[in-house]
């Protein structure tokens, strides 16, 4: 899995939403209780800014140069189909541009 | 017949802590701490023989009831009468839960039959009932005196009326509160109150809400039958904050109790007896408390009156706007009273999760800070060095034309303290559109992890933390820093003989605390158990850890706290049913904007501040003009001008918290939200519009340009903020979850995170009471 | 000065208040001015209880910088007191520590003394001076070394207490709650001390020996001029005979010998004993 250690060159922010209980966000939980520790420490400058909220549909945004930002729900996918997303989510980042100069 | 059992008010543990009723159990009273706590302590006379009453009746009525909690809960009551106080208090706000039935009585008041718990007093059974008791002494959230007589009540066979507040009610009494002899009797104890009560009404501050006037339209005379010369008493000196006026004083001794169980200041006294007894302090010598104020509101006469706002306003001509404190980030719920364009002064309202009903002095009182140094229209420095008024569109233009010139590594944004999370949603957005990730709010330290919230909130709860019974403070001044919180922290002590321990500067809490120490080597020492205090945690049933945000300031923060949370995992402070890791945060703004993410972006500069060449401060003011590039272009954002204003290229004026409708976050994590109580000044705009118009002159248009649209967005960044009014509990992430921390704890002191209790902010530096309060309270 | 306010406050009262009380009814049928002439002359009405004030001054000789310590028999006294009371329950011995450290400092409590005190039984001073204000038997200003309260109550009153503290305070040249120059004596007023059947009657609260020598004796059916002879006695540091003045009485017993009770009582006539 190289791409995780690229997540901070292509990614600026990752925002993980959840519900605290509900049974749509388990998995969600499960990716974040598993795959934290790992994504923390491969990116320690990359905010990893998990969100919790009763009631909330899970999903992953990601946030990337100027501004730019995207999201994927993630209720109804197991955890190794959010490991996925989150591939996906580096993989397809835009090319970066300043919209000023643009 | 079995009771048949309604829902009543009733206290009730907090869902969250999930500690069923625990808040009910009690061991017997130890005797060395009783002893030190407050009231049966006390040698105040009303007080002492009141409680040792009442304690006593306790004592009898809950005889050979050993086992169950209620009888434990009952001989907690020997500490004065606290426990009662929170059964009236959640009888105040209406907490429900279902009680079993053989907890429950049944009493009959003025005919309707009320079912109540077991315990509660006569007066409390007539709340229930709907029945309202004129009171001058009780109060809900203190012990009872007993000494006022005014809620005087009629109880069949009993041959004389009854003190209801300090009478329990027993199964099957009759109470009658409408009867001829309750009223004669109600009106000879307001005919002796008035003997001596000066009839200056109409130049009382209190008059108007004061609860002697308006029970005597009720129960006084319109004429006296005393010729006598009414006494006088020498006044009191408490200070800047309160003004005593001791003559109109009844001898409540409501600030009595107050001083000494609430703000945990045993400098008021009841002194002399009979017709020249008086409240006092004997000796010279000011209250120094960061509540005292409150004073002033639990005074039922204008005995004690607010020194700022004397003689400025009559209470009906003033407009009140529910809203939300930002001195500290507790969040305290406040009434802001309003003439016009004035705020004509600060109340508290109730929110027992929050602020029960007190506020502190800096809430209450650094309101007059609003009207001094504002700024009120857009400047920006000429070349002669002046900051010249120009138009809202050259002083934005000029700002987009510097933005768009800097390289956006080279730019960087600080929130201040006070910001709403709309304005900082804005200002995010609109830097990281400009390609800029160096953000931080003051007080969070540069580039603090932001990740998990379970690692900057309270999660205990405000409330929760007096369930405590073992507390560690780690670099953390908490009288000072969040007094509220530290009220909490007392009521812990008082009631459950919490053991607090202190690992941080030298500090007076209020109550019995042990310093361990002032540096790391102690903290570290109970992360490796081998110091006492590790295993007084461990023992405890709900070990909590209270950590400054201070240590965020410290170049050794992640070791620090990781040292904390070796202690926390160690003593099993977070668990299923219970979160004891707290971090205290001291600014209203650094909640939110941990929660939105206003920290560096991935790849972001951090720490090298001489390269910054575009500095926008959102009413930052924390940076003085040292730590600020020569040659950088510094924006100043905010409603006062302060510290950072004069260092500022372009000043651009905001509103203040009591202008403007702004979403804060409190240190627990709840989301509330302010109210406009007074127009903005000048030509001073909305935080989040200023930025929402520059951002249009920089090409970089938001994508919403209406309130709902940057809440909205909220939605999308960090969806509790979003739940006004809620709290969104954080769930702790186990420890292997989390990444190793390789940094070495250093040896240096934990330094002091406020220096001056009284001025902290922006408002309240401009504030001439907060100074005053300096100069008489400060420390140095 | 604080003390001639407060004794002249009290002599108003036992004068112009108690005649003026008792024709309030004719105090609302006559004019406004005479309504007002009678409030102006019913004076201060805040009873002073004490020889102070309410509040404490600093002054060279009472502050809490002058030391105050129990000595080293009077610490084991201290250890007495508190063994009476639990151990949580210390500051129930305040009073009578505040007894002893009056006895000990001379007739008055300090400010030193109180804090001591608050020191010892653990609380807060405020808790302390709550009950010394509260105890008019607790001076909180300098008294003589022979300290004389006059009682002031109603039979004492009848039977002629004032000429009796008329008469001290002639020969001893003072007011109310003044000590004398060279510091012997000072005069008081007090409560009923039940002792009404004597009346009038003083006591002599006599610091002049410490706490082991401290007496505190009644002088009863007295006379002014006899008053004045017991104060003399005081002086040349003679102990004149306590309890009653009156040489044909017997304690309490009437002048001249029994006059009722002379043989043994008989059972009282209606109830039949035997059968309780």
């Amino acid at each position: 899995m190289a791409w995780r250690s690229k997540l901070s060159q292509s990614l600026r922010e990752l925002r993980i939403h959840m519900c605290q209980t509900s049974v749509a966000s388990k998995a969600t939980r499960e990716f974040v209780v598993k795959n934290y520790k790992d994504l923390k420490t491969l990116n320690p400058r990359l905010p990893i800014l998990i969100r919790e909220c009763s009631g909330i549909q899970p999903r992953l945004w990601a946030r990337y140069d100027y501004g730019v930002e995207r999201s994927i729900p993630l209720d109804g996918l197991s955890e190794p189909e959010i490991n996925a997303k989150l591939e996906e989510l580096v993989e397809t980042a835009p090319q970066s541009k300043t919209p000023m100069h643009a | 017949m079995a009771p048949r059992c309604r829902r009543y008010p009733l206290p009730l543990p907090r869902s969250s802590t999930g500690s069923g009723s625990r808040r009910f159990s009690f061991s017997p009273v130890d005797s060395s701490s009783a002893a030190e706590s407050g009231v049966a302590g006390s040698t105040s006379r009303a007080l002492h023989s009141g409680v040792a009453w009442y304690a006593g009746i306790r004592g009898k009525f809950y005889e050979g009831k050993q086992s169950s909690d209620f009888y434990k809960w009952g001989s907690g009551l020997s500490l004065g009468g606290v426990r009662h106080a929170r059964v009236a208090s959640m009888a105040a706000v209406g907490a429900k839960f279902e009680a079993k039935p053989e907890d429950c009585i049944e009493v009959s008041v003025d005919g309707k039959d009320v079912t109540i718990a077991k315990g509660m007093t006569v007066l409390q059974a007539c709340e229930v009932a709907g029945v309202d008791i004129p009171r001058f002494c009780y109060h809900p959230r203190l012990s009872i005196a007993g000494n006022c007589r005014m809620c005087l009540v009629e109880v069949e066979k009993t041959p004389k009326p009854v003190a209801s507040c300090a009478m329990p009610a027993l199964p099957g009494m009759k109470i009658k509160t409408t009867t001829p002899l309750v009223k004669k009797a109600r009106e000879g104890v307001m005919e002796f109150l008035l003997i001596n009560h000066p009839l200056d009404c109409p130049i009382c501050d209190q008059g108007g809400e004061c609860d002697l006037q308006d029970q005597s339209m009720v129960y006084g005379s319109d004429r006296g039958r005393f010729i006598e010369a009414k006494r006088s008493v020498v006044d009191k000196n408490l200070g800047p904050l309160v003004k005593t006026v001791m003559t109109r004083c009844i001898q409540c001794t409501r600030c009595v109790r107050f001083a000494s169980e609430i703000a945990g200041v045993q400098d008021l006294g009841v002194l002399g007896r009979g017709g020249a007894e008086e409240i006092g302090t004997y000796v010279e010598r000011l209250m120094v408390s960061e509540l005292s104020g409150n004073v002033i509101d639990i005074c039922p006469v204008g005995a004690l009156t607010a020194k700022p706002s004397a003689f400025t306003a009559r209470s009906w001509e003033l407009k009140s706007t529910e809203s939300i404190d930002v001195s500290d980030a507790i969040g305290a719920n406040i009434r802001i009273d309003s003439r016009g364009p004035e705020v004509m002064r600060i109340l508290p309202r109730l929110n027992e999760e929050v602020n029960e009903e007190w506020i502190s002095d800096k809430a209450r009182f650094a309101y007059d800070g609003l009207k001094r140094q504002r700024l009120n229209e857009p400047l920006i420095r000429s070349a002669d060095g002046q900051l010249e008024p120009v138009s809202w569109a050259r002083a934005l233009k000029t700002v987009a034309e510097a933005a768009l010139k800097v390289n956006p590594d080279q730019m960087a944004a600080i929130a201040g303290k006070l910001s709403d999370a709309e304005a900082m949603m804005a200002l995010k957005d609109l830097m990281n559109r400009l390609g800029c990730e160096r953000l931080w709010v003051e007080g969070n330290g540069e580039d603090t992890v932001a990740d998990l919230r379970s690692n900057y909130l309270v999660n205990s709860t405000i409330a929760g933390l007096e369930n405590t019974d073992a507390c560690l403070l780690v670099g953390t001044e908490l009288r000072i820093e969040a007094p509220l919180l530290n009220h909490r922290l007392r009521k812990a002590v008082r009631n459950l003989r919490a053991k607090v321990g202190v690992v941080g500067p030298e500090t007076e809490l209020h109550f019995k605390a042990e310093h361990l120490g002032n540096n790391a080597e102690v903290l570290a020492s109970i992360a490796e158990g081998k110091h006492p205090f590790a295993q007084t945690l461990s023992k405890a049933k709900f070990p909590s850890i209270v950590v400054g945000s201070g240590v965020l300031q410290r170049s050794d923060k992640e070791a620090v706290l990781a040292a904390v949370q070796t202690i926390s995992q160690n003593a099993n402070v977070i668990r299923d049913d219970w979160n004891g890791y707290n971090f205290v945060l001291l600014n209203a703004a650094q909640a939110a904007g941990l929660d939105l993410g206003f920290v560096p972006g991935s790849r972001a500069t951090v720490g090298d501040k001489s390269s910054i060449k575009f500095l926008y401060l959102l009413g930052a003011d924390d940076l003085t003009p040292e730590d600020i590039p020569v040659d950088a272009f510094v924006v100043y954002q905010g409603h006062h001008g302060d510290r950072s204003a004069y260092r500022a290229d372009v000043i651009l004026p905001g509103v203040a918290y009591s202008e403007k409708e702004g979403t804060f976050e409190n240190t627990e994590g709840r989301t509330q939200q302010t109210s406009p109580a007074v127009p903005t000044v000048g030509d001073a705009r909305d935080d989040w519009k200023i930025i929402r118009a520059l951002s249009e002159l920089a090409g970089v248009k938001l994508p919403y340009d209406t309130l709902n649209g940057v809440r909205a967005r909220m939605l999308a960044v960090a969806p509790n903020l979003f739940r006004v009014d809620e709290l969104e509990p954080a769930t702790p992430l186990p420890k292997e979850s989390l990444p190793e921390v390789k940094a070495k704890l250093e040896s240096s002191p934990f330094k002091r995170a406020i220096e001056n209790f009284y001025m902290t902010d922006p408002i309240s530096r401009a504030s001439k009471t907060m100074a005053q309060s300096t100069a008489a309270f400060s420390r140095s | 000065m604080l003390r001639q306010v407060a004794s002249r406050g009290l002599a108003v009262l036992r004068g112009a208040a108690a005649s003026q009380r008792t024709c309030a009814a004719r105090v609302f049928s006559s004019s406004s001015s005479d309504l007002h002439e009678q409030i102006r002359r019913l004076g201060p009405l805040s009873r002073e209880y004490s020889t102070a004030l309410n509040l404490h001054r600093n002054t060279t000789d009472n502050n809490p910088e002058v030391p105050f310590e129990f000595t080293q028999a009077n610490l084991e006294r201290v250890k007495e007191v508190l063994s009476h009371y639990p151990k949580n329950y210390k500051q129930s011995g305040i009073i009578p520590l505040l007894d002893l450290a009056q006895q000990q400092n001379g007739g008055w409590l300090s400010i030193s003394s109180m804090n001591k005190i608050a020191e010892i039984v653990g609380v807060a001073p405020i808790r302390v001076y709550e009950v010394a204000t509260f105890y008019s038997m607790f001076n909180r200003q300098k008294v003589g070394t022979y300290h004389l309260l006059v009682c002031g109550t109603t039979p004492c009153m009848l039977r002629g207490s004032r000429d009796i503290e008329a008469a001290l305070l002639k020969h001893l040249g003072v007011d109310r709650n003044e000590v004398t120059a060279d510091g012997k004596f000072s005069v008081g007023e007090m409560e009923c001390m039940g002792c009404c059947v004597n009346a009038p009657m003083i006591v002599v609260a006599d610091y002049s020996n410490g706490v082991e020598g401290f007496t505190y004796n009644y002088f009863e059916d007295l006379t002014p001029e006899r008053v004045v002879e017991i104060v003399e006695a005081y002086r040349k540091g003679e102990k004149p005979k306590h309890g009653t003045q009156n040489p044909e009485r017997l304690n309490c017993g009437p002048a001249g010998g029994l006059t009722t009770l002379l043989g043994e009582p008989k059972p009282p006539p209606c109830r039949d004993l035997s059968a309780c």
